[in-house]
């Protein structure tokens, strides 16, 4: 979620440690030690300038080369964008299967939507696609479904429905209808006509008996500001975008008589930010080839770990300055700028390690709603670490510049 | 700084504020970034342009256009066709970009540059979204830019006004936002309707009362718009009206001429807001009607939000116009959000098309506002980018308002209804390029308090635009013959000749902290971000180096404004 509620404190050791509103992700992460690190190549420690080199050595041969993961503040993730610019190189988030559920189905129906703020004052109903949403969403309960405070409910009276596979967890208030996500979609379609007052066929849809979803699409529709949520990492992988898509038609469904809006849940690594600085620095989504010719976007065939399964990249830079972005285990030749203490499959042909944003220097990073983009602070005053614009900086600076110079398309409005 | 000039030599300067009509031929001295007095004889000329008799403006100013923040972004990741479509890789000087009507951020800068803009402003920065904003425009290259933050939709505004707030409390909290988001002015939109959409209200109009707070639309413009006088904020209250696109909204929007009683507004994409009932389709212009009431309401100015036929997107952040609209969505997708308890955003693909008799008649309508107006002073060319369409169409609504003979040709092209019972035909009115320097620098510098831009005088900024005279005012305005920034050239013909960075335009009138004393409390208990990190600070803008800040002076006593 990008939470901006944290106390943070420092002990004497001058280790930061989480004492209030965190969960686990922010916890590992502000403890990360301050490590000076040394760069790698091949597992021999080498000075950045050289490491720098090498990596540049290793780029300009590259004919198909991609940079991933991405997970890092706005300024890292520009900074690795116009390094995919200067390469010709495919762009991917560590993240973005979950991301590309939500965007996919955003590029054929669209969306409906609302901020975490807004639902948190005024959403009366929860119907959650999903499981494990502690480990997913650890705080949505406590920010958002039941909030300390509300403009325009009870606070703590929120109820609602979790569909999905039984975990165990349940919550005051609300209802488990057990079913495998995999029918997401056509639960959701069923909701759908329920809600506009059809009558689906069938006794059972997704294993969950119709009278229970009557009931559910009665609460929507009887609910002030009803929400669908959804845990997009949980959702179907081949098909999470046909759910988000019947999530959405539910959504609108709703909206003909009462308000109701789609949430999706989960994200990390700053995915969502990586894909709107692509979305407004290039006009395309991640999952595009950049610099060589035109931006080109196509969320099949630009998935980096199928490019990677399929040994279709030569070259890759994976950033990793943000936990969140796991580095993949390929043999593809690989230059790692890395979070100190970041795991590491194999040694890299290159690595560098990078200052950690939030904590070694200022930033800013987008919440997982979208809207509210957050500032992040220099909290450890002696960071020993470059921060990796500056490394993907240096190394744009040691590859040739751009291809030969190719003419913006004519264009004509009318 | 340098101590050698730049002269452009023999120009017939067409520049309103100093006076020069575009007869005489004159030099123009640029300096250190600046525009210079006639230097000393002897002094060192570093290099003289011969511009042979060529027209000459200061640059242009867009005030009303979407080029960057959340909605616009999403509104790019909806259309990856329209991307696809029209996109460019690098070329040395340029970076990689796409899009026609949504362009990527270096796209819209190195575009604007080519067509002589020199400044544009985001006019719907929502304060929740400003930090983003703030992040996608500092990396829109060349152009200075500013936004508006917009207000009239949040529950602190409407929850203090239901309390009774004073006068005094909403002022000092407008420009404790302006201050918190790096605004130089305040939009609203819809004010009210987009707070009532969230109770489930699908309508409101001006002294209707808001279903939670029982507070009325007049009510917060006229506290807004008070605010700004109060505060001494140059740009007025920016008014998007309550009713968007809907037949019979003119009696809202000359309702709300009337309620501002006398004090100074600006009422944007007036074209949107000019419809009457007549017809056998219950769906009319009202241009003259309401051009009538600007004519007589000296405090009033407006931008007609011009639509322009072919595909596009409308992006607003009025969702209870936007979800009543979805219907009509081309492509047939959407997106409607609501905000933070502080507005919203709706995106509607729209292709406005010729023939159909409602698009032709919100073409004629935009037109008629042009120029029924009188007073180039107070109305300014806008397509309300891309809601009526994209930016690069201005040339050709430049021609659409020079060329009479044009105009008709294009009139006859459309639906024949409505060319047959639009007045615009008979208007006989073309603009000269005086009243086009007026309109598309000289009066939105004026109406944004930018002292020195828009104009040539001595210690303008040296944001220079040279054009053939050609007569295709179209041809002409869409590839100028030089374009310079800050006295660097930046576009030759139309095509960028070099890159860099203009600054944040941003207003900061005094006002009583004690005000956070309120907010405080409020962002702690009811939002999502807490008060210390919704502010925005000035390191965060210029600690990326791209542009500086660049701060309008509050009006003073002598200040006349209109």
């Amino acid at each position: 979620m990008a939470c901006d509620d944290l106390a943070v404190m420092r002990d004497r050791g001058g280790q930061l440690r989480v004492t209030a509103n965190g969960c686990a992700r922010a916890r590992s992460l502000f403890a990360l030690p301050a490590l000076p690190a040394h760069c790698f190549i091949r597992g021999r420690a080498v000075p950045l300038d050289a490491a720098l080199d090498a990596a540049a050595a290793l780029l300009r041969n590259a004919a198909s080369p991609a940079v991933g993961g991405l997970a890092a503040d706005t300024d890292g993730i520009s900074a690795a964008l116009a390094l995919a610019e200067r390469l010709g190189a495919v762009v991917d988030h560590a993240a973005s299967d979950s991301l590309f559920h939500g965007l996919r189905a955003l590029q054929v129906t669209g969306a409906m939507t609302a901020t975490f703020g807004e639902l948190r004052n005024r959403a009366d109903l929860f119907v959650l696609f999903g499981s494990e949403f502690d480990r997913h969403a650890p705080r949505l309960f406590d920010r958002i479904v039941r909030p300390p405070t509300a403009l325009f409910r009870e606070p703590g009276a929120a109820r609602g429905f979790l569909i999905g596979p039984d975990d165990g967890a349940t919550s005051d208030g609300f209802e488990r209808l057990t079913a495998d996500l995999v029918h997401a979609p056509v639960i959701a379609a069923a909701l759908s006509q329920l809600v506009a007052g059809e009558r689906p066929r069938g006794d059972r849809v997704g294993g969950i008996v119709m009278e229970d979803l009557a009931r559910v699409a009665t609460a929507l529709r009887e609910a002030r500001f009803g929400v669908v949520g959804w845990i997009a990492a949980t959702l179907d992988p081949a098909a999470g975008d046909v759910a988000v898509e019947s999530f959405n038609r539910l959504v609108v469904t709703t909206n003909a008589s009462t308000r109701c809006a789609g949430l999706a849940l989960g994200g990390k690594g700053n995915a969502l930010g990586a894909n709107y600085v692509c979305a407004w620095q290039y006009g395309v989504p991640l999952r595009s080839r950049l610099g060589a010719g035109p931006p080109e976007h196509d969320p099949l065939r630009y998935r980096l770990k199928s490019l990677l399964a399929g040994g279709e990249v030569d070259a890759l830079v994976w950033l990793s300055a943000l936990n969140g972005a796991e580095v993949p285990d390929t043999r593809t030749p690989m230059i790692v700028l890395a979070r100190p203490g970041q795991p590491l499959p194999r040694d890299p042909e290159v690595l560098i390690p990078v200052a950690v944003p939030g904590l070694d220097h200022s930033g800013s990073i987008h919440r997982g709603d979208g809207v509210a983009a957050l500032p992040l602070r220099r909290l450890r005053p002696a960071a020993m670490l470059p921060p990796a614009a500056a490394v993907l900086n240096g190394l744009c600076d040691r590859l040739p510049a751009a291809p030969p110079p190719v003419l913006i398309r004519e264009t004509a409005h009318v | 700084m340098s101590d050698t000039y730049t002269l452009l030599r023999g120009g017939r300067v067409c520049d309103p504020i100093g006076a020069a009509d575009g007869g005489d031929l004159r030099d123009l001295y640029l300096k250190d970034g600046r525009i210079a007095a006639t230097p000393p004889e002897g002094v060192r000329i570093g290099e003289v342009v011969d511009l042979d008799g060529r027209i000459v403006m200061a640059g242009a100013i867009d005030i009303h256009s979407h080029i960057g923040g959340g909605k616009v972004n999403l509104a790019r990741l909806l259309l990856p066709e329209e991307h696809r479509e029209h996109g460019s890789g690098p070329d040395g000087l340029r970076r990689s970009g796409s899009g026609l009507f949504t362009p990527s951020s270096f796209v819209t800068g190195y575009r604007y540059a080519e067509m002589g803009y020199t400044a544009a402003f985001e006019p719907a920065m929502l304060p929740s979204n400003a930090r983003h904003t703030h992040l996608e425009l500092s990396d829109v290259p060349i152009i200075d830019k500013g936004c508006y933050a917009v207000l009239g939709n949040d529950d602190f505004l409407l929850e203090r006004l239901a309390a009774g707030a004073t006068q005094s409390e909403v002022n000092d909290y407008v420009a404790w936002i302006l201050h918190a988001t790096q605004a130089v002015g305040v939009k609203v939109v819809n004010p009210g309707g987009i707070s009532a959409f969230k109770f489930n209200q699908r309508r409101l109009d001006l002294d209707e009362a808001h279903p939670h707070y029982g507070i009325t639309p007049r009510r917060i413009l006229t506290m807004l718009a008070t605010a700004l006088s109060d505060l001494r904020v140059p740009h007025p209250l920016h008014i998007h009206c309550n009713n968007l696109g809907i037949p019979g909204n003119e009696a809202v929007t000359r309702d709300t001429i009337a309620a501002l009683d006398g004090l100074p507004a600006h009422l944007t994409h007036l074209q949107f807001h000019s419809y009457g009932t007549e017809g056998d389709r219950r769906f009319s212009s009202a241009a003259a009607e309401i051009a009538e009431a600007v004519n007589r309401s000296p405090n009033i100015s407006v931008d007609v939000g011009q639509i322009i036929f072919g595909q596009t997107i409308t992006a607003s952040a009025d969702i209870m116009s936007q979800f009543r609209n979805s219907g009509l969505a081309s492509p047939r997708k959407w997106v409607c959000a609501d905000i933070e308890c502080d507005g919203g955003c709706g995106l509607v693909p729209f292709r406005y098309r010729d023939k159909a008799f409602v698009n032709a008649l919100q073409w004629a309508i935009g037109l008629e506002l042009f120029l029924l107006i009188e007073d180039p002073w107070r109305v300014y060319l806008t397509t309300d980018h891309p809601n009526g369409g994209p930016f690069t169409s201005y040339p050709h609504l430049i021609r659409l308002l020079m060329d009479r003979s044009f105009r008709n040709e294009q009139l006859a092209r459309i639906n024949p209804d409505v060319a047959a019972h639009s007045r615009l035909g008979s208007i006989g009115r073309e603009y000269t390029l005086e009243e086009i320097a007026v309109m598309t620098r000289a009066g939105p510098a004026r109406v944004l308090g930018l002292r020195d831009r828009g104009h040539l005088r001595p210690g303008a900024v040296a944001d220079v635009v040279v054009y053939d005279d050609l007569p295709d005012r179209e041809a002409m305005f869409a590839a100028p013959a030089w374009v310079f920034k800050n006295g660097r050239l930046v576009a030759r013909n139309g095509e960028l000749a070099a890159t860099g960075w203009g600054d944040t335009i941003v207003v900061r009138p005094e006002f009583d902290i004690a005000i956070e004393r309120r907010l405080k409390p409020w962002f702690e208990d009811h939002q999502t971000v807490r008060l210390g990190n919704f502010r925005i600070a000035d390191g965060e803008i210029l600690d990326r180096d791209h542009g500086g800040l660049s701060i309008v002076p509050t009006l003073t006593a002598s200040d006349s404004c209109f």
